[in-house]
């Protein structure tokens, strides 16, 4: 894949992205493993910023262009201004919005702003402190002040269940470990993120066909055995970051059996089964589609620390998922999510849905891999109309920078106008949650 | 805010206007209410946003108050309050309370009715639905006790589905549609799940959840064995309906 073509893929997704703005930030509908949200789709300030302010900021560190920080900014500002007065953010649950608290998602928002306020240090100081200050207020109030559990040295999922779900540590150990950096406190790192990255690693198995394997979380002292492989790759970056803090090599080996272990479950066409379970059973469906870009994104992080690995298919299997919206689709086999059959030729709603939440796994990654020095092409985008299933029953899906729609014999059956805060029709085909 | 002045690289964010916490909503696991009320609630607020207007909200439960109130944008809404006196703290509600509706409005929301005091509560809500305006209502059902649990769980004893659709008639107001949310197979499902995670197929456990929840929304006949109701009904473009 040449680097012009990445270009303009990257271009697309920043044109698509940007239909999906509406007052408070970027919104649109949810369709996730565990749950869906398809009524509200108002703004989210969940980890769709990550890869939003991530992506536009290595935009413009590659391309030199002054609009993309300002993108960055334009989505830092939608974060202020969704903060609330106890640190966390407005609606910031993704699959579980409207609702705040969201984890890992506001670690995820958190590490936006830190790195928006790296990234400003030097030419707007005032400005770079304000996105600091309302990413340490998040981290202290919220995570450190509702969710630190002395008593085990990690973060809960809850405040007042015991538990812990090692890939938001590791997104949560990341943004402390920044913070640590920037403010000069190396207390919150010792004190804070390396236990919880010790944590990750006490969920990680050794040796035999599961070597490497996190389990995705635990509930006191029992252990759940579900290893999804996205999940287990979103726990790289943390550890490697607590690597370079620390120089502990128990962080990084524990990084690199983690990314062994999730390409050891990559089909031949690049994609990844959804979840695996002791003894090497799987549920394949949902495949993801946009989020592969964190799987990637992880890959390479790691190569120059050894990792040899060829994610070539993995990176087609990602761009087959193009739509001519600019946006990139979600998932490949939702219809199979309680079957685990051979999905249908055609997609269902889920799967064809463009979530914010996803591309922008994508669009990170793939803001990587821009040609340096060179300005993106003009967006080439279009309408979207093609086949697609809901609930059994065959339809049309269609996408226009202002509407996502599904119709069934002719009828709306769901219909979401781009900014607006619900959906303007759910019908029975389309109530998921 | 002293660790905020700790920081060398901070400002000082007094005099800053952050957005008030909702009320009642201090913690991850008190904001979302369980999956049926999730369903409800939003299908409240998706109606109410589809058809513009105003809106107001009657309840009795401060949980359901902040819900709505996070859903639609609290200052926009009349609040209707049957929970008698004194009006509970409710946060982030920035409209006005009122205890019997003030104006008309497009769309009501009505949650959990009480059965002791349902046909009075009837009276004035419905009297401030303006023609072709919308009531929904949000009721247990006879899984209710069964299956509902955690934040914005009914507390008292509230109408059952049969005496609201005819307190609803009686009104002259037609039933548009109504929706269910758990029912049986949807649990039945649920509980298989569970076996399956004993016997230590998790994969098979998983599969069933999902079943669960595919199946977890119904409407029509099949509503009316939910966990939760929700019945929405329009006045007609021309009747008077209880306003006299």
């Amino acid at each position: 894949m040449n680097g012009s073509t990445i270009g303009q893929v990257v271009a697309n997704l920043d044109s698509w992205l940007d239909t999906m703005r509406g007052t408070g930030g970027y919104g649109g509908p949810v369709s996730h493993w565990w749950q869906n949200c398809l009524d509200y789709g108002g703004s989210g300030l969940d980890w769709r910023y990550e890869g939003i302010v991530l992506g536009y900021l290595t935009l413009h560190a590659r391309t030199g262009e002054a609009g993309w920080l300002a993108k960055a900014r334009r989505a830092g500002d939608d974060l202020l201004r969704g903060q609330l007065a106890n640190g966390s953010f407005r609606h910031s649950a993704f699959e579980l919005n409207p609702a705040t608290g969201g984890t890992p998602h506001e670690a995820a928002c958190a590490l936006a702003l830190l790195h928006l306020a790296r990234a400003l240090r030097t030419v707007d100081p005032a400005g770079a402190a304000s996105y600091l200050a309302a990413a340490e207020h998040n981290l202290r109030s919220f995570w450190i002040g509702q969710l630190w559990d002395e008593r085990t040295q990690s973060f809960r999922d809850a405040p007042a269940t015991p538990s812990f779900v090692p890939n938001k540590g590791a997104t949560l150990a990341e943004a402390l470990l920044m913070l640590a950096q920037l403010v000069g406190d190396t207390g919150l790192a010792e004190r804070y993120a390396l236990p919880t990255l010790k944590a990750v690693l006490s969920h990680q198995l050794r040796g035999g066909e599961g070597d490497g394997a996190i389990a995705q979380n635990s509930f006191g002292t029992r252990r759940v055995l579900k290893f999804f492989p996205y999940y287990v790759a979103r726990c790289v970056p943390g550890l490697l970051e607590g690597y370079r803090w620390s120089g502990d090599r128990h962080l990084l080996d524990g990084a690199l059996r983690a990314m062994g272990f999730v390409l050891r479950q990559r089909y031949e066409d690049g994609s990844f089964a959804q979840v695996v379970y002791p003894g090497g059973r799987r549920n394949r469906y949902p495949q993801w589609v946009a989020a592969t870009g964190d799987i990637l994104r992880a890959a390479d992080m790691l190569r120059p620390h050894g990792l040899d690995a060829d994610t070539e298919t993995t990176l087609a299997w990602l761009l087959k998922g193009r739509r001519a919206s600019g946006a990139i689709v979600t998932a490949y086999g939702f219809a199979e999510q309680s079957r685990q059959g051979r999905p249908s030729p055609v997609a269902e709603l889920r799967d064809l849905l463009p979530v914010c939440g996803w591309a922008d796994k994508a669009f990170r990654y793939l803001a990587g891999l821009v040609p340096e020095g060179r300005p993106l092409p003009p967006a080439a985008v279009g309408p979207v109309e093609e086949p697609c299933m809901a609930r059994g029953r065959r339809g049309v899906w269609r996408e226009t920078p202002a509407l996502l729609q599904l119709e069934l014999d002719g009828v709306p059956a769901y219909s979401w106008r781009k900014g607006d805060a619900w959906a303007t029709t759910v019908a029975p085909e389309a109530v998921w949650k | 805010m002293q660790w905020l002045d700790a920081s060398p690289f901070a400002v000082r964010r007094e005099g800053k206007t952050l957005l008030p916490v909702p009320a009642g909503v201090p913690t991850p696991a008190a904001s979302r209410p369980g999956l049926p009320y999730q369903h409800a609630l939003d299908r409240c607020a998706q109606l109410a946003w589809a058809g513009g207007g105003q809106t107001s909200v009657a309840t009795a439960n401060p949980l359901h108050v902040a819900q709505l109130g996070g859903r639609l944008g609290s200052s926009a809404l009349e609040l209707v309050w049957l929970g008698g006196r004194p009006v509970p703290e409710v946060g982030v509600w920035g409209g006005e309370i009122v205890a019997v509706p003030t104006r008309e409005v497009t769309m009501m929301i009505w949650t959990e009715p009480a059965s002791q005091t349902a046909v009075e509560d009837f009276k004035a809500v419905s009297r401030g639905l303006c023609p072709g305006g919308r009531l929904a209502v949000i009721v247990a059902g006879p899984l209710a006790g069964l299956r509902i649990t955690g934040p914005g769980a009914r507390r008292k004893p509230t109408i059952g589905l049969l005496a609201l659709l005819r307190l609803i008639r009686s009104a002259s107001l037609s039933v548009e549609r109504v929706d269910g949310f758990g029912w049986a197979p949807a649990f039945l499902w649920a509980y298989t799940s569970s076996l399956c995670e004993r016997i230590g197929r998790p994969d098979l456990g998983d599969r069933c959840l999902v079943r669960h929840r595919e199946l977890f929304a119904v409407s029509g006949v099949q509503a009316a064995l939910a966990a939760l109701t929700v019945v929405v009904a329009r006045r007609g473009a021309t009747t008077g309906g209880p306003r006299q």
